[in-house]
């Protein structure tokens, strides 16, 4: 009798130190899964200042350099297809669309860095006081993007580490947790655009 | 696993090409032998004063060489490794040079961001700093572009009038917490539990250690120096002479 109620006791208490550890593994996992849509805002918007400061540089580089049709006609085609996507948090969960999305950003970051490329040809557009000013926001805001971009991989991949490392693996199963997209590297898209004479 | 890799790759090859970054204890630190001691002098205590009368940090850096690694992500680990700005503020400027790489830079942390525009950071390099810099006058250039920056700055931050008391408050609240844990929380839950003592940590919880960030820094003065917490996010201006 006294026997069994120790060994109850024992169960217990066994019982209630998992439960304890599956909803503080939990909590943890959802504080982390908060973190990275904090550090995607980040990114967000800065992403967004870029998508509003191309209006005005656009403008302003016509003016100086209007026989540049093609590149000014790429950089505004990337800006409206960055646009149409929309980023809701499912985003982050899905490999493709994360993909398109990256895709889409890195193309508007070539298409502009071309744009300055061809605009050091224009001798009047370079010592243009308005330009200079968009030039040094759009350099800003680039590394701006760079920096909320490692920033949000290393918060995707504490979380990741979480989820996939074993015994918090199986709260995570049981909580519907899903691996998070990092950013590539942008190998390809930083490349400085060849400049032909 | 590709992008665990991908990422493994780029973490490594950023430690590889960066070199040290300096852990600050003055506002002003010459890593070159470049500053008299009268001008770093009269550069650290303007930056004192501002920082006394303002809340926002400012802070000067030279070295020698960046070994050919990024400026803005070195000025990044700068300022995320000392902290620069108040917590929560996040009012920091970090003036950065790279003396043999002939770069400059100015990190802005995200509260001065609004006035301390990346155009203005941009005037800054462009007009005060880097054609004193081209002519060998490093305090000329130091000494405009950190009193540029304090005129951009100025009236973005001021010491809110709790600013000083804060530590007290904090230090009140600790208390009143621990005569209510000791007199009233803990005879209720100790005539009911045993190992009550494990959760004696809530009262050293960190959450009420953020006030050291603000001694730290700001008001404390005194030689030694250190960041009170704040953030940057990539924002300001690079130049090169």
């Amino acid at each position: 009798m006294n026997k069994t109620a120790v060994i109850l006791g024992a169960i217990g208490f066994v019982i209630l130190i998992v439960v304890w550890w599956g909803v503080s593994t939990f909590n943890g996992l959802v504080s982390a899964d908060e973190a990275i849509k904090s550090a995607w805002s980040q990114v967000e918007n800065q992403y967004q200042r870029r998508y509003d400061l191309i209006p005005n540089l656009v403008e302003t580089v016509r003016g100086f350099a209007k026989q540049e049709r093609q590149v000014l006609e790429n950089v505004t085609a990337a800006r409206a297809s960055v646009g149409q996507l929309k980023v809701t948090p499912e985003v982050l969960r899905d490999p493709e669309a994360f993909a398109r999305f990256q895709k889409a950003q890195d193309g508007l970051s070539s298409a502009l860095s071309r744009l300055l490329v061809v605009a050091e040809n224009y001798p009047n557009l370079k010592s243009n006081e308005n330009f200079l000013t968009l030039q040094s926001q759009l350099e800003g805001t680039e590394n701006r993007i760079s920096v909320e971009r490692k920033r949000f991989n290393e918060t995707v991949q504490d979380y990741n580490v979480r989820i996939r490392r074993f015994p918090g693996s199986v709260v995570a199963g049981f909580g519907g947790f899903r691996e998070a997209q990092y950013f590539q590297s942008a190998a390809e898209a930083e490349k400085v655009p060849e400049v032909k004479f | 696993m590709h992008r665990y890799i991908i990422l493994a790759g780029i973490l490594s090859n950023q430690a590889l090409a960066q070199p040290a970054i300096p852990r600050l204890e003055q506002r002003v630190s010459d890593f070159t032998n470049t500053l008299s001691y009268v001008e770093w002098n009269s550069l650290e205590q303007m930056l004192k004063t501002f920082e006394d009368t303002t809340s926002t940090q400012i802070v000067a850096v030279m070295v020698n060489t960046i070994n050919g690694s990024s400026m803005e992500e070195f000025a990044v680990k700068v300022f995320e490794e000392n902290k620069i700005g108040q917590k929560g503020k996040d009012n920091g400027a970090l003036l950065l040079i790279a003396k043999d790489d002939r770069l400059v830079r100015i990190e802005v942390g995200y509260g001065l961001e609004g006035s301390l525009t990346d155009a203005a950071c941009s005037q800054i390099i462009e007009r005060e700093i880097t054609p004193r810099f081209s002519e060998g006058n490093f305090y000329g250039g130091l000494l405009a572009g950190v009193t540029s920056i304090m005129s951009a700055t100025a009236g973005e931050y001021k010491v809110d009038s709790r600013g000083r008391e804060a530590p007290f408050i904090a230090m009140a609240l600790v208390a009143a917490f621990a005569v209510i844990f000791f007199f009233i929380f803990l005879p209720i839950v100790m005539s009911r539990r045993k190992y009550v003592i494990s959760r004696q940590g809530w009262v050293y919880n960190p959450g009420w250690g953020y006030r050291s960030g603000d001694w730290g820094g700001g008001s404390s003065g005194g030689s030694s120096w250190s960041g009170g917490g704040g953030m940057s996010g990539g924002g300001g201006a690079t130049g090169r002479w």
